[in-house]
């Protein structure tokens, strides 16, 4: 837990650092874009993503919004789940990925 | 129609991290805690004078496991017993739980378990019943007198309304109605205040929020205050509802269940024959949020 590692994000190809213990939710918020979250404790289940490659620690989370199912699928909840490698991740319009340009550095 | 439900008694709300999400409820809502038995803590607002209003139980995921409605009189349980047999609703009697007595337990056409109970063990307030002071001294956090009430989903609102409406007789404060005029999501009273349930559309058996009261300007900030300084996720306000008037913070456990402030300089009171007000769903933005005039994306879509 003590690296850095990179997100990938698809379909945009955008990469971002995410710092040692951060969550993915907190990265791509960190990097200044925006994705559609709820309740950042792994209850509600909006910010789920899903993992194209990479391995997650998957944090505590509600098992009533992410099936085991799903998460043999990739699927993720973001505002939980940690990258314990570089990840890519496949967002979807249900994400509403968005960047503003505000804080583009 | 005499009153027969004093209050929405207590609520049972799911913890991914009972450990955890306990610092939340004592330290940062300020709830009293008074008992722990197995995975299930209790807890009370301080003006709360019966053993329990919140359980908090740990799970695998969040959520409602029940509410539980406090009857006025004894006998009033039995009323009810009466009024759920003929109208063919299946219920199980619950003889005792912890430091309560015999409750009714049934399923409500939103998927929600409900109770009905009167006995619970009495404990009094943290004040002294002889010359009080107005309040303790010894809160932590926002340290919330009481729970108010509890909002939650059903994914045929109109049936669940009429559920509670025609079974357990409670009054409707206000009503969002579509353009044919369907009910799509109603505040019903029993005590005389704004609400004790509401319901809006969603998910069978869905928990939107539980509120607690916080009744000043003052009280309010200073909530809303120490929720960011303990990095609490707001969902929105310090703000106001254009339904009930009450001003509000909607914010999030560490679990997302969502809770509430509510209450304040506006809400107001009912009288046994006070009518609905009824809210059109074009005005539904500004019926939920009065001041943003617009929903935020998570209200509709955000629950547990």
């Amino acid at each position: 837990m003590s690296e850095t590692y990179t997100i990938t994000l698809l379909p945009m190809g955008e990469v971002l650092p995410c710092s040692p213990g951060e969550t993915v939710l907190s990265a791509i918020l960190h990097s200044g874009a925006r994705v559609f979250f709820g309740c950042t404790g792994g209850g509600c289940g909006v910010c789920k993503m899903r993992l194209i490659s990479g391995h997650l620690d998957y944090g505590r989370y509600s098992a009533g919004v992410l099936s085991e199912e799903e998460r043999r699928e990739g699927f993720f909840l973001s505002c939980q789940a940690k990258p314990v490698s570089d990840l890519t991740i496949q967002l979807t319009e249900t994400n509403r990925y968005r960047r503003t340009g505000i804080f583009l550095s | 129609m005499p009153y027969r439900i004093s209050r929405l008694g207590h609520v049972e709300i799911r913890s991914l991290d009972l450990d955890r999400d306990l610092d939340h409820y004592v330290n940062v809502l300020g709830l009293q805690l008074t008992g722990r038995e197995g995975k299930t803590a209790y807890l009370k607002g301080w003006d709360e004078r019966h053993a329990y209003s919140v359980c908090l139980t740990e799970a695998d995921r969040a959520g409602m496991v029940r509410m539980a409605f406090r009857t006025v009189d004894p006998e009033d349980l039995d009323y009810y017993e009466k009024r759920l047999q003929d109208f063919g609703v299946k219920y199980e009697v619950i003889p005792e739980d912890y430091r309560r007595g015999r409750a009714l337990r049934f399923m409500a056409p939103s998927g929600h378990t409900v109770e009905l109970y009167h006995e619970m063990e009495y404990t009094g307030n943290l004040l002294p019943t002889v010359n009080p002071a107005p309040w303790p001294e010894s809160l932590k956090g926002i340290g919330v007198p009481r729970l108010d009430h509890t909002l939650v989903t059903a994914p045929e609102p109109h049936t669940a309304i009429q559920f509670f409406q025609e079974v357990l007789e409670f009054r409707t404060s206000e009503v969002l109605v579509s353009p044919d005029g369907t009910p799509l999501a109603a505040w019903l009273w029993q005590r005389p205040a704004p609400h004790d349930l509401a319901i809006v559309p969603g998910r069978a058996g869905g928990f939107h929020h539980a509120a607690f009261v916080v009744d000043s300007t003052d009280a309010l900030f200073r909530a809303a205050d120490i929720l960011a300084m303990h990095k609490v996720r707001i969902d929105y306000g310090p703000g106001r509802h254009g339904i009930t008037r009450g001003t509000t913070i909607y914010f999030f456990d560490p679990s997302g269940n969502r809770l509430e402030t509510f209450g304040g300089y506006s809400a107001y009171q009912m009288d046994p024959d006070s009518r609905p007000v009824t809210w059109t769903q074009d005005q539904i933005a500004q019926a939920v949020f009065y001041y943003a005039q617009e929903l935020n994306g998570t209200f509709l879509s955000v629950y547990t």
